[in-house]
Parts: structure tokens; C-alpha cells; sequence
């Protein structure tokens, strides 16, 4: 199995300069590996870290010390270290993560919105509003929502756009922050679907999901926060 | 990996060895004893939007307006790659070379639209005068590019003869973008562009600004005290404080996890929608 997502000795706190200075230690020097086809889930109470460790993954959030390497087209890139340039083209072409909500945009329709990713890569607008309406059809968004903005949409409705936005794009990399956690069961099923197909093609997956089923389903390795070290699945 | 992977790859690396657009280098500015600002420096690349932001008498426009040549900086440099790629010193420049630049290469988004217009001329007027500036001599053509970014920032075609004075703030902002945008400037600087409008409006303008900066692939310096202006369109911030930068990065990183007091400040104050 190829490597493609390496960190080492990550630590992450936050310092709180309005409020007293206090100091929140998150991550402390964690280690992990991570190859081609293979699904990592985060198990921990909240607070434990694992959106700190997406997040940091993702170059959303500075860490304190170590290195993120992961492998982005031929080169290794450290996002701990990354240029913001830079950290937008892995964001690009290399990572893709559904956040726990979505980031509503005003006034730009649901099937844009998940078109977006694919025209920044430069795929044909037809064939880019062809393979969002694809996938929003595959999340069981109704086709009357595609041309509306999705500021009024339903938490459930909003949270499959973005695993749509996500998926419709190819990303060698998924970071997974509870894209089941709004969701009813039929749809949870085609998101862990989704998943599957992707972890089949070769995606390397890091995830948190909230009900222990799709966690079975999905994990190869379980990443236990509490400990800072991978368990068996 | 897939040869095509290979090519992409080869483009991303391409993209990132471009030089940049705008260069500057510890740029300073005081009125009298009043410091403006100081050791501000930075680097602008094709394609990119740097916000800054910062409260009201944090040097933001000061910067701007140094950086437009509008103001002579005391120390500092600022260099711009002209179209021809050559890398020339602003202010190097005589004030009649700053000024062709301005017209021919740059935009100049105002706060108040009615700075940015010239509001005894029509709408179509407005726009064709800035192609006029650039060399453009055909009216049919003229007329017909007003049309089209009258169309572009959503202003009714019927509006195309009538003088922006008795349009309304959000119109005239629009209009004022179409004017600044229409000769397909290669860098533009922006202070404030929703400051002067309702919130209704903003969401509007900044909705369409959005969509033009991306399908454009604009360079450009936004200056705005609204943080939620400066997410929606900025690659990168600039945090300014006292006329200094106290920090800057990726948009969302410096939003979402802010490392100074003062970032983290204007950062926590944000009103959850």
C-alpha cells in the first residue's frame, strides 16, 4: 500500500489572549500513517480533537509543531508549512473535506454550488453541472432544490450538498467531519456508500461519524483520541 | 499515478512559480506626527485576492491609496509587473506614467460610488468613457460592451441612457464596478465596495462580486472592515492594526484560528447569522 498522508508530532493548543490567556492543549504530538485505500476513524469525545485534526490536515488551523506530509500529484507537501498558495492548490486538486455545516453562500443555487470544486479544476462547465447534478440525484436532493439558493434549505438537505460538493470531485484525500451526523438513515446509507466507492478507487479517508454502524462499515483502523494511537477496527 | 495526474501537477507547480503581479516592501506613511502606517510588505500573484482588514483608522486605505499611487508614501517600495512583464518602481514613475497606468492596467473600486462615477454622464457613458481611455473607437462596440456589463451587474438595459445620479446606492455601486471592470483591468483595488450600502444590497453586490473576481481570475486588494466581506472574496488576509500588520495567512485560517489578541478580537465579534 502506497503512503500518502504522514504526520508526526503534531501538537495543536489554543491560546485564549481575551480570556485571561488561558491555554487549551489539543493535539500532543500525535503520529499517523496513512495509505492509498484505507479509512481512519476518529473515535473520541467531543473536545478529544478529532476536528482540530481535520482542520489541521486541512491547513484550517495552525499547528504548534510537527509536520503534516501528504502527497499532492508528484510532490510531498507539509500543510503544516504550506504557503497560503499553496495550501488553496492542494485544496484544489489534492483534499477534499465536508465540514460539519455547511458554509451557506446567498443567492447561488445548490447544483453551483456543488459544480464549484469541479470548474476550479478545470473540468468543462457541462460536464461539471452534469456530474453535480449526478451526485445531488445519487444524495436524494430533490431536482426543485437544484436551482435554489440553499440558505433555506433543511440541516439535512444543506449537509448533503456539501458531501455532494465533496464527492462529486475525485480528491485522492477525504476529510470526514460527521457528514452522516444530519442525516436519516437512507441517506447515511448513500453517504456510506459514497465513501466505500471512494476508499475502492484509492482515496485515503480520515473520518468521524457519530453512530457506531457507519463506523464499522467504513473504519480500517479506529484512531483513539483519548490515547492519541491507532486501535484495531 | 495516472499520466494525466502527472499533467496537473505539472500545471500546479507552473502556477505557483509565476511571479508576482505587485511587490511591496516596507511601505510607511505619516500625516504630520500621525502614523498611517508602517512596515507594510507583501506580495500579490495573478489571480489572487488579498483582503485587509482591520477597524476604522488602521491604515487600511492609507495602504490602499499608496499602493493605487494616489498618495506618496515617506519610505518603502512598490513594484508592479506591467503587462509586458517588465518590473517597474511606482513610484519611479513620473506622475503622468502613475496616472496611464492607473487608466490602462488598474481599477479603482470607491467606498462612495459617487467618488468612482461620473454622475452627470449616462450609464452607458460611464462605462464606454473608461474603454475610450484604453484606445477603443468604435461606437457600436462601445455601446455594445456597455450593454453587456450593464447586463453583467444586473442593471435593467432600459437604465442604459439615464444618468446614474437618481439611481439608487447599491445600482450606482454595480454601476461603478461594470466601469472599473469593463476594460478587463489587470489589477484593481477596492476600499470598502459595500461599505456605503444596506445590508440587503451588500449580500447583492457581494454575491456578484464573488462570481466576477472567480470567473475573471481578478488580482485584487479589498480593503473592508467587514469580515464576512473579506471570506467571501479574499485568498488572503492582511490584519492590520495601528497603521502595522499584526498578522496575516490563508483567509480561513487567520478567521478560524486567529494567533494574535487583536485577530482573535475582531474575530470573536462576528455575529453568528
Amino acid at each position: 500500500m502506497r503512503e500518502t498522508l504522514r504526520v508526526t508530532g503534531l501538537a495543536k493548543s489554543f491560546t485564549l489572549h481575551n480570556q485571561g490567556g488561558a491555554r487549551l492543549d489539543v493535539l500532543r504530538r500525535l503520529d499517523l500513517v496513512l495509505g492509498e485505500g484505507e479509512c481512519l476513524v476518529l473515535a473520541g469525545p467531543s473536545g478529544s480533537g478529532k476536528s482540530t485534526l481535520l482542520r489541521a490536515v486541512y491547513g484550517n488551523y495552525l499547528p504548534d509543531a510537527g509536520h503534516i506530509l501528504l502527497r499532492h500529484g508528484g510532490d510531498t507537501v507539509d500543510m503544516a508549512r504550506a504557503s497560503p498558495r499553496l495550501v488553496l492548490e492542494v485544496r484544489r486538486r489534492t483534499i477534499g473535506y465536508v465540514s460539519q455545516f455547511l458554509r451557506v453562500i446567498p443567492r447561488v443555487p445548490a447544483l453551483d454550488i456543488v459544480a464549484e470544486p469541479l470548474l476550479a479544476q478545470g473540468i468543462a462547465p457541462q460536464a461539471a453541472r452534469e456530474r453535480a447534478a449526478d451526485m445531488l440525484a445519487r444524495l436524494l436532493i430533490p431536482e426543485r432544490l437544484w436551482p435554489l439558493a440553499s440558505a433555506t434549505f433543511s440541516g439535512g438537505e444543506q449537509q448533503r450538498i456539501n458531501v455532494a460538493r465533496v464527492f462529486a470531485a475525485d480528491y485522492p484525500i477525504l476529510l470526514l467531519d460527521e457528514p452522516t451526523a444530519a442525516l436519516d438513515d437512507a441517506s447515511a446509507g448513500v453517504v456510506a456508500g459514497l465513501v466505500e466507492a471512494a476508499r475502492s478507487r484509492g482515496a485515503t479517508i480520515i473520518g468521524v461519524f457519530h453512530d457506531g454502524e457507519t463506523r464499522r462499515r467504513l473504519a480500517d483502523r479506529v484512531f483513539d483520541m483519548a490515547s492519541q494511537r491507532a486501535i484495531a477496527a | 499515478m495516472s499520466e494525466a495526474a502527472r499533467l496537473d501537477c505539472a500545471d500546479a507547480v507552473t502556477a505557483l512559480a509565476e511571479p508576482p503581479l505587485l511587490e511591496v516592501e516596507g511601505l510607511g506613511k505619516s500625516f504630520g506626527a500621525v502614523l498611517a502606517c508602517a512596515g507594510i510588505s507583501f506580495s500579490l500573484w495573478p489571480g489572487e485576492v488579498l483582503g485587509v482588514v482591520g477597524e476604522s483608522g488602521s491604515g487600511k486605505t492609507t495602504l490602499l491609496n499608496c499602493l493605487a499611487g494616489r498618495l506618496l508614501p515617506d519610505e518603502g517600495l512598490v513594484r508592479y509587473r506591467l503587462a509586458d512583464g517588465r518590473m517597474v518602481d511606482l513610484f519611479a514613475l513620473s506622475e503622468a506614467e502613475r496616472r496611464r497606468l492607473a487608466r490602462t492596467e488598474w481599477g479603482f473600486v470607491h467606498q462612495n460610488p459617487r467618488d468612482g462615477l461620473r454622475l452627470s454622464v449616462s450609464a452607458g457613458g460611464n462605462i464606454g468613457e473608461r474603454l475610450m481611455l484604453v484606445g477603443a473607437r468604435h461606437y457600436g462596440n462601445i455601446r455594445a460592451a456597455a450593454r453587456d456589463w450593464l447586463d453583467k451587474v444586473e442593471i435593467d438595459l432600459a437604465r442604459l441612457d439615464d444618468r446614474p445620479a437618481r439611481f439608487s446606492g447599491g445600482m450606482q455601486q454595480r454601476l461603478q464596478i461594470a466601469r472599473n471592470l469593463v476594460s478587463n483591468p489587470r489589477l484593481v483595488l477596492m476600499d470598502e465596495p459595500t461599505g456605503s450600502l444596506d445590508v440587503s444590497v451588500q449580500a447583492r453586490l457581494l454575491d456578484l462580486l464573488r462570481g466576477l473576481v472567480a470567473g475573471l481570475g481578478l488580482s485584487a486588494v479589498v480593503v473592508t472592515h467587514d469580515l464576512s466581506v473579506a471570506r467571501l472574496l479574499a485568498h488572503r488576509l492582511l490584519v492590520m492594526r495601528r497603521g502595522r500588520v499584526v498578522e496575516s495567512g490563508l483567509t480561513d485560517r487567520v478567521l478560524d484560528d486567529p494567533q494574535h489578541p487583536y485577530t482573535q478580537l475582531l474575530a470573536a465579534s462576528i455575529l453568528q447569522a
